[in-house]
């Protein structure tokens, strides 16, 4: 798989948040690294952090609330939360790219397509633009809707002359999904963070997206952090996986090794609980996710872990290397070591 | 058809009818130039010192009894410090009469001194009359585009790369005025209302003072006639408010 | 598992009033008008002047200003202005009182009916309701105090005529909203009487917005009564309203300035106490009103 550089370095993130009932301790030493071209996965139930993992990386967590105790977040050479905002929104507008769930929301329902596109074309990157700029905003002698109709081609997207013209309102979910990610590869960034683009549109339509980001990651060498709770689509594009539980990385495979093998009872269970067409049982995860102002001692999966020993109540694992691109945070496996 | 005055009630109504749009567009100009930036202002600082200030002053503004702030003004600027006229609408000779509101005839015919003299005169009648709705429409624009920030599309606009201030001041700006702009239509009804105190208070000869002495009068055709066209008025206003809503939300346009 | 769920628990009522007592405006509202209403009640107590309330005259004290013995000075008759202040609360704050309820008790009705009942209770309501909403109220209530004698009586009916339609409105929109919801089905499968299913049911629910806006009226109400007794359609002299004494007061200025000044100011800070207590009840109940 693509041994490229690593775009991407997360280590020992730890963010809290505090709300009226106590602080709570969404993540918990996180661990994540995306390298060139490659499509790395972040799996996990709805309330494990991932949506907090992506916002804290893009850096749109409100930070009164929250708190970013420990931790770096490594992009191409800057540790993130280093930086001023400046310097960071210099490097992150242009180099890192998102792109959101629900498409029906994300755009602003008030301006046409082409409009959109063509101001962020013409002034992605910049904190304010000048009076004059806006005066420029009236002429629009540029090439920007020429750029955008080409990239809305580059997105697949038909008609593409007709669309600039478009108001969201008058594009379907699909439609609107392909011009969202038109207008994330403005400027060619270095890594994308999608946010479960495709939950929110019919399956048809997700295979179609899920295509799109396949080719752009092989024709651009794009990187994609692709966040999800559905396993399934992470199978289809995913080199990598991680596991996240809780706040916490349980566990990070090469895609075909962890679901082939999967060492974390979490991860098993993840696996199992995908409805089969085969007729067999359906066995979801007892238990619920855990408070996060108040988690449990030791392993935070500990109370629902089938396999659970006295240590696992007591003492945190730590994430350990046990393979090739895989690590695992687990008391079952650590002793014994890799195998 | 006047009862007291034996002319033609429409006669007098259109002899009056520019002095009281002359003082309702104003008070509305005065309204939303002041009220967009400050309740925008208002939204970016919410809770700091600006935010409280014009919270302070939006009470005060709905609040304040509009003749009875009129007097004061005129106690302070006019009596006290004699730095504005009292009462009426111009002291000199009106300009040439094209439209019959005299901040606008004067300008076109270039009769400067009038111009000064008329704009003196407005200034405080249109101020009273526009405190009540600055302080709406201040408020309003504070807490739509307080909404506007934690939209989906402004967050994802902001993360991909758009400027700070052309988001706010285009993209957030747009969505929260036109939610604004059925209140003011409404306020312009309101405006009417109120524009017989005011006119009152500044012995502005329009078509409210007119009403009012007519009711005192018990001059009911009089009456009839202004209502009807205070009426008639609210409802273009409201009409026009309707079109320019759908012209700036696609939305209502697109959607069948 | 549990401990968190307590914890949420922590009182929806007790982060109410955290909410509440966090807003010092609201408060500040609420000592207003309770300082408005003990002076509306205990006014022939606290005017120093009583008898100066209505048609006494006291010819050798025209016009004085404000000194230790009359606060805000005296008339063009010699009347103490403090005094007449003092009273002029009651008749505001009886004006605002008596238009709300005749406006409650007619719109909210019609509103519930239009809603729940719908068909042709519901346009021809509202349909009428759209018809008054059409026209500014001021200008409503002036052409209504035109056909009628001229006092404080058939000021407060014309208001209150202007007033009822927003009720309605308000109400309407509450009711259709609220009688697709499950606990009316209840009810009605249970074979409640619909008079019970709307006075029992749904108008509980809508308590919130409805007081919220009252509030808020009452400061609305009292400012349109007195700007009908400044207009001089309102209570007639000798009787001391606040909108009649500044318009009194304003045919001698500047000289006099003391007689507008005092009685506009009552009216402001009245009018100023029900917009920051209705603000801050909108705060506390959450709730989206007009």
């Amino acid at each position: 798989m693509g041994v490229g550089n690593t775009i991407l370095s997360i280590q020992g993130l730890k963010v809290h948040f505090d709300t009226i009932d106590g602080t709570s301790r969404v993540l918990d030493d996180v661990e994540l690294s995306v390298r060139e071209a490659e499509v790395v996965g972040l799996v996990g139930e709805t309330g494990c952090g991932k949506s907090v993992t992506a916002k804290t990386i893009l850096g749109s967590l409100p930070m009164p609330p929250g708190k970013i105790l420990e931790g770096k977040i490594l992009f191409l050479k800057d540790n993130l939360l280093e930086l001023s905002r400046e310097e960071r929104h210099q490097v992150m507008s242009r180099k890192m790219s998102y792109i959101p769930q629900d498409p029906m929301t994300s755009l602003n329902p008030v301006f046409t397509v082409g409009e959109q596109m063509g101001d962020m074309i013409r002034w992605q990157g910049r904190r304010r633009i000048g009076p004059l700029d806006f005066l420029r905003l009236r002429r629009r002698r540029d090439n920007s809707i020429a750029k955008a109709v080409e990239l809305l081609d580059r997105v697949d997207i038909p008609a593409s002359k007709e669309i600039i013209r478009r108001y969201p309102v008058e594009l379907s979910g699909g439609m609107r999904q392909r011009v969202l990610i038109a207008m994330a590869l403005i400027g060619y960034p270095s890594l994308l963070i999608a946010d479960e683009p495709t939950t929110a549109l019919d399956v048809t339509i997700q295979k179609g997206i899920l295509e799109l980001i396949e080719e752009k990651v092989k024709e651009e060498k794009l990187s994609v952090l692709y966040i999800t709770h559905n396993l399934g689509v992470a199978r289809r594009l995913c080199h990598r996986i991680y596991v996240m539980y809780a706040g916490t990385i349980a566990e990070t495979a090469k895609t075909k090794d962890l679901l082939d093998n999967p060492r974390h009872p979490y991860t098993s269970n993840l696996i199992s609980s995908i409805p089969k067409l085969t007729g067999d049982e359906f066995r979801g995860i007892d238990g619920r996710i855990p408070d996060y102002i108040d988690p449990p001692a030791g392993c935070r999966f500990h109370p629902r872990c089938p396999r659970v020993m006295e240590i696992c109540k007591q003492e945190r694992p730590e994430l350990a290397k046990v393979g090739e691109d895989r690590l695992l945070a687990c008391h079952l496996f650590s002793t014994g070591g890799g195998s | 058809m006047s009862l007291v005055t034996k002319r033609d009630v429409s006669k007098d109504l259109i002899q009056r009818l520019p002095a009281t749009l002359e003082l309702v567009v104003a008070a509305m100009a005065i309204a939303v130039l002041a009220g967009i930036p400050l309740g925008v202002l208002s939204a970016l600082h919410k809770d700091r010192t600006i935010d409280q200030l014009s919270r302070i002053f939006a009470f005060a503004g709905v609040s304040l009894p509009r003749f009875w702030i009129g007097i004061m003004f005129q106690i302070a600027f006019a009596y006290s410090l004699g730095l504005l006229p009292i009462t009426g609408r111009i002291t000199g000779d009106p300009p040439a009469h094209i439209t019959g509101l005299y901040l606008l005839d004067s300008l076109l015919t270039r009769d400067f001194p009038a111009f000064m003299d008329s704009f003196k005169h407005i200034l405080l009648p249109s101020i009273t009359l526009s405190l009540s709705p600055l302080a709406q429409i201040t408020r309003l624009i504070r807490a739509s585009m307080i909404e506007q920030l934690r939209k989906d599309y402004t967050v994802v606009s902001r993360i991909i790369g758009m400027p700070e201030n052309l988001n706010i001041y285009k993209y957030m700006l747009k969505n929260a005025f036109t939610a604004t702009l059925t209140v003011i239509g409404l306020l312009f009804g309101w405006m009417i209302g109120n524009a017989f105190v005011v006119e009152q208070v500044f012995s502005w000869p329009g078509m409210a003072r007119y009403g009012v002495n007519s009711v005192l009068r018990n001059d009911f055709n009089a009456v009839v006639g202004v209502t009807l066209v205070i009426g008639v008025g609210y409802v273009l206003i409201n009409f026009i408010v309707d079109l320019l809503y759908g012209y700036l939300d696609p939305r209502i346009r697109l959607k069948k | 598992m549990e401990k968190a769920f307590k914890r949420k628990q922590k009182g929806n009522l007790a982060r109410a009033f955290y909410r509440f007592k966090k807003n010092p405006l609201s408060l500040i509202g609420l000592g207003i008008i309770l300082m408005m209403a003990s002076m509306a009640i205990f006014a022939p107590f606290i005017a120093l002047y009583p008898e100066d309330a209505g048609g006494a005259v006291h010819f050798k004290k025209m016009f004085q200003p404000p000194s230790w013995k009359h606060p805000f000075g005296t008339d063009e008759v010699g009347r103490d202005a403090f005094s007449r202040v003092i009273f002029g609360s009651r008749i505001s704050l009886m004006l605002g009182v008596v238009v709300l309820s005749v406006a409650v008790l007619i719109g909210v009705p019609l509103g519930l009916f239009a809603g729940y009942f719908g068909g042709k209770v519901e346009t021809i309501i509202m349909r009428i309701t759209d018809i008054f909403l059409a026209i500014p109220p001021l200008v409503l209530a002036l052409a209504v105090t035109a056909v009628l004698e001229r006092n404080l009586q058939n000021s407060m009916f014309a208001i209150a005529f202007t007033w009822w339609p927003w009720y309605a409105r308000l109400v309407y929109g509450e009711t259709l909203s609220k009688k697709e919801e499950d606990f009316v089905e209840v009810s009605e499968s249970l074979g409640a009487s619909r008079l019970y299913i709307i006075f029992r049911e749904i108008l509980p629910n809508m308590t919130s917005p409805l007081l919220v806006k009252i509030t808020l009226d009452m400061g609305y109400a009292i400012l349109v009564g007195a700007a009908l007794g400044f207009l001089g359609l309102g209570a007639q002299p000798p009787t001391a309203e606040w909108g009649t004494l500044v318009s009194l007061g304003r045919i001698h200025l500047p000289k006099m300035w003391w007689l507008s000044t005092f009685s506009g100011l009552a009216i402001f800070i009245t009018v100023l106490g029900f917009n920051l207590l209705g603000d801050g009840l909108r705060d506390f109940f959450d709730v989206e009103v007009e």
